[in-house]
C-alpha cells in the first residue's frame, strides 16, 4: 500500500559493539559500519547465488545481482554508482558501542531480508579501523514521511540542522558555501538518478520539477545564515575534504506561499533520501525546521 | 600611513553623519595646529556604535597631536569621553602605540600588541560588512595568505563560520565571525592577520571591501 504525498521507507535498527582499531574521536563510525555491511552482504549474495565470479565488473549476471545494485565496486567511475537507495544513520555513539539505523527506500525494500541477514552476519568482520564483535537487531519498522508541507502561515526561514557532515569541496581548495540552489539541485539530480536506476517514483510531479529547475538561478541569491563547524572527512577516493556540521538558515520571505511550500516539499524529500554531494551519497543527513513570521 | 582607534566610554547611540563629523574634526585640527597651511588628509573608516569606537585613517604623523586633541573636543561636544587612543602603523606592523591621558592632562604613549605571538585560536569579527562578488574566495584564509604573503600553504585552518550572507543585486554582503585555529609556525599567520587588521580588505586586493578584526579567543 502506498499513500500519495508520503514517502515510505523501511527502517532496521541495530546495536553494534565494536573494537576500536585506531579510529579517532572525530572520525565517523558510519563509514566503517557501511563497509562491513557491504562485505557481509557480498558474502551472503555469493552464498545464496552459488556465485564463483570474484570480479563483479565482468560478471554476466550483474544486472540481477543485489550486491552489484546496492554496493557497486568503487572502481567504477559512474556517478550512478554513488546513488544508493539506503542510508546508514548512527543514532548514538559511545566509546565502543553505537546504535545504528538502516533506512531502506522503496527500491531496496524488496531485499530487506538480505539486509537483515547481512546485519546479523557482520560479527567478526572489520574494516576502516573498526572490528565488529557483536551485533543485535533491535527492531524493524515501516515508516512514512509526510512530504505535504502544511505551514500555518508565511514562512521566514527554512532551517536545515545537519546531523552528519556535508562534504563541500572534493577537489577544490576553497570551502564552498551551500547556497540554496546547490542544495535543491543536488536533491533533484539525486531523485532523478534514483528513479532512473531503480524504476520508482517519488512524490514530486513533473510540473513541480520543471518549476524548481527554472527558479534555480534565482535561488542562488537567497540570503543564507551559516552557523557551522568545519571538519574533515577521510574517504578512500577523496582523501581529505572539508565538511560542515551545524545549522543552515535560508531566508525565504521574498517567495510566494506556493513557492515556499514547494521548496519545503523538496527539502523534506531530501531529508529522507540524503543531501549528499553526488560523489559521496549518504553524507549530509539533516532535519528540517521552519521559522514562521509571527 | 596610520590608523587611529578611538575608544569611547560608552555606546554611541546617536546618529553620526560621517561627512559633517569629518568636516568638524578638520576644522578643529586646523585651529589647533601651529602651522596655518597644514594639509589634513583624513579618512573615516568606520563607527562601531555598540562598542563605542571610531576608526580614522591618516597619511601624515604631523597632525597626530592636534588630531587627538580635536577628537577629544568633538567627542566631548557629543557627550562622550575618549578613554584611549591606539595608533597602528601600516608600514611596520609592530609599531603599535597607545595614547592615554596621564597626570595633569598629559598625553602619554606606550607600545601595544593587538595579537599576541602565542595565540592558538583567533576569532575574526567582520566589523563592517564585506562586499564581495565571490564569497567562497573571500572567506578562505588561505587566499588572504596568497594575497598578503604570496604563499598559499599556511599553518591555519578555519574551524567555525558564524556568518550571514545577503545578496543586494550586485554583490554579497557578509557579516559575522570566523574562528581560526593556528598551528605550529603561527608567526606568519599573525603577520597576515595583522596586515588584514590594519589594512583591511579591499585596499589593493580583490577580496572585496570590508573591515576585519582578529581577537584572541
Amino acid at each position: 500500500m502506498s499513500l500519495s504525498g508520503f514517502l515510505e521507507y523501511h527502517s532496521i535498527k541495530f546495536y553494534v559493539i565494536y573494537q576500536n582499531q585506531g579510529l579517532r574521536p572525530w572520525e565517523f563510525v558510519g563509514i566503517g559500519i557501511r563497509r562491513v555491511l557491504e562485505r557481509s552482504f557480498r558474502e551472503i549474495t555469493l552464498r545464496d547465488n552459488n556465485c564463483l565470479n570474484l570480479n563483479c565488473n565482468r560478471c554476466q549476471d550483474r544486472d540481477f545481482c543485489p550486491y552489484f545494485l546496492y554496493f557497486p565496486p568503487r572502481s567504477s567511475k559512474n556517478t550512478f554508482s554513488y546513488t544508493k537507495p539506503y542510508r546508514i544513520r548512527v543514532l548514538a555513539r559511545s566509546k565502543n558501542t553505537c546504535s545504528v539505523e538502516l533506512e531502506l527506500l522503496k527500491p531496496a525494500m524488496k531485499h530487506k531480508k538480505v539486509f537483515t541477514q547481512a546485519i546479523e552476519n557482520m560479527i567478526g568482520k572489520g574494516d576502516y579501523k573498526i572490528f565488529i564483535s557483536d551485533v543485535s537487531v533491535i527492531g524493524e519498522r515501516r515508516k512514512f514521511v509526510k512530504v505535504h508541507p502544511l505551514p500555518p502561515s508565511k514562512m521566514k526561514f527554512i532551517i536545515l540542522s545537519l546531523r552528519t557532515p556535508l562534504a563541500l569541496s572534493i577537489r577544490g581548495k576553497y570551502v564552498k558555501i551551500p547556497k540554496f540552489n546547490y542544495v535543491v539541485h543536488n536533491i533533484l539530480t539525486k531523485i532523478q538518478f534514483l528513479e532512473a536506476i531503480f524504476d520508482t517514483k517519488f512524490p514530486l510531479s513533473i510540473a513541480e520539477r520543471v518549476y524548481l529547475s527554472k527558479i534555480l538561478t534565482m535561488l542562488r541569491y537567497t540570503p543564507i545564515r551559516l552557523n557551522v563547524r568545519i571538519g574533515r572527512i577521510t574517504w578512500d577516493d577523496l582523501h581529505i575534504s572539508p565538511a560542515i556540521i551545524g545549522i543552515l538558515k535560508f531566508d525565504v520571505q521574498r517567495f510566494d506561499e506556493n513557492v515556499q511550500q514547494l521548496l519545503l516539499k523538496c527539502i523534506t524529500l531530501g531529508s529522507v533520501i540524503g543531501l549528499g554531494s553526488m560523489r559521496i551519497a549518504g553524507l549530509g543527513d539533516y532535519t528540517v525546521n521552519v521559522e514562521v513570521i509571527s | 600611513m596610520h590608523l587611529y582607534e578611538f575608544r569611547c566610554n560608552r555606546k554611541m547611540n546617536i546618529h553620526l553623519d560621517p561627512v559633517t563629523f569629518l568636516e568638524n574634526l578638520k576644522k578643529y585640527i586646523k585651529a589647533l595646529s601651529s602651522r596655518n597651511s597644514i594639509k589634513v588628509d583624513l579618512g573615516l573608516r568606520c563607527f562601531e556604535k555598540i562598542k563605542g569606537k571610531i576608526w580614522i585613517f591618516s597619511k601624515s604623523t604631523e597632525i597626530e597631536k592636534p588630531l587627538i586633541a580635536a577628537m577629544l573636543i568633538v567627542l566631548g561636544e557629543l557627550g562622550f569621553n575618549a578613554e584611549a587612543t591606539i595608533r597602528y602603523d601600516l608600514e611596520e606592523e609592530r609599531k603599535v602605540l597607545v595614547f592615554y591621558k596621564g597626570l595633569y592632562g598629559k598625553l602619554l604613549e606606550r607600545p601595544f600588541n593587538p595579537v599576541s605571538n602565542d595565540a592558538k585560536r583567533l576569532k575574526i569579527v567582520i566589523v563592517s560588512p564585506i562586499k564581495t562578488p565571490n564569497p567562497e574566495v573571500t572567506l578562505d584564509p588561505h587566499y588572504w595568505a596568497k594575497i598578503f604573503c604570496g604563499k598559499s600553504i599556511v599553518p591555519m585552518k578555519v574551524t567555525n563560520y558564524r556568518i550571514s550572507l545577503q545578496h543586494d543585486g550586485k554583490v554579497w554582503l557578509v557579516k559575522g565571525t570566523i574562528t581560526i585555529e593556528l598551528r605550529k609556525k603561527s608567526k606568519m599567520v599573525l603577520h597576515i592577520l595583522r596586515a588584514l587588521f590594519i589594512k583591511g580588505l579591499g585596499i589593493e586586493t580583490n577580496l572585496g571591501y570590508g573591515f576585519l578584526r582578529p581577537l584572541v579567543n
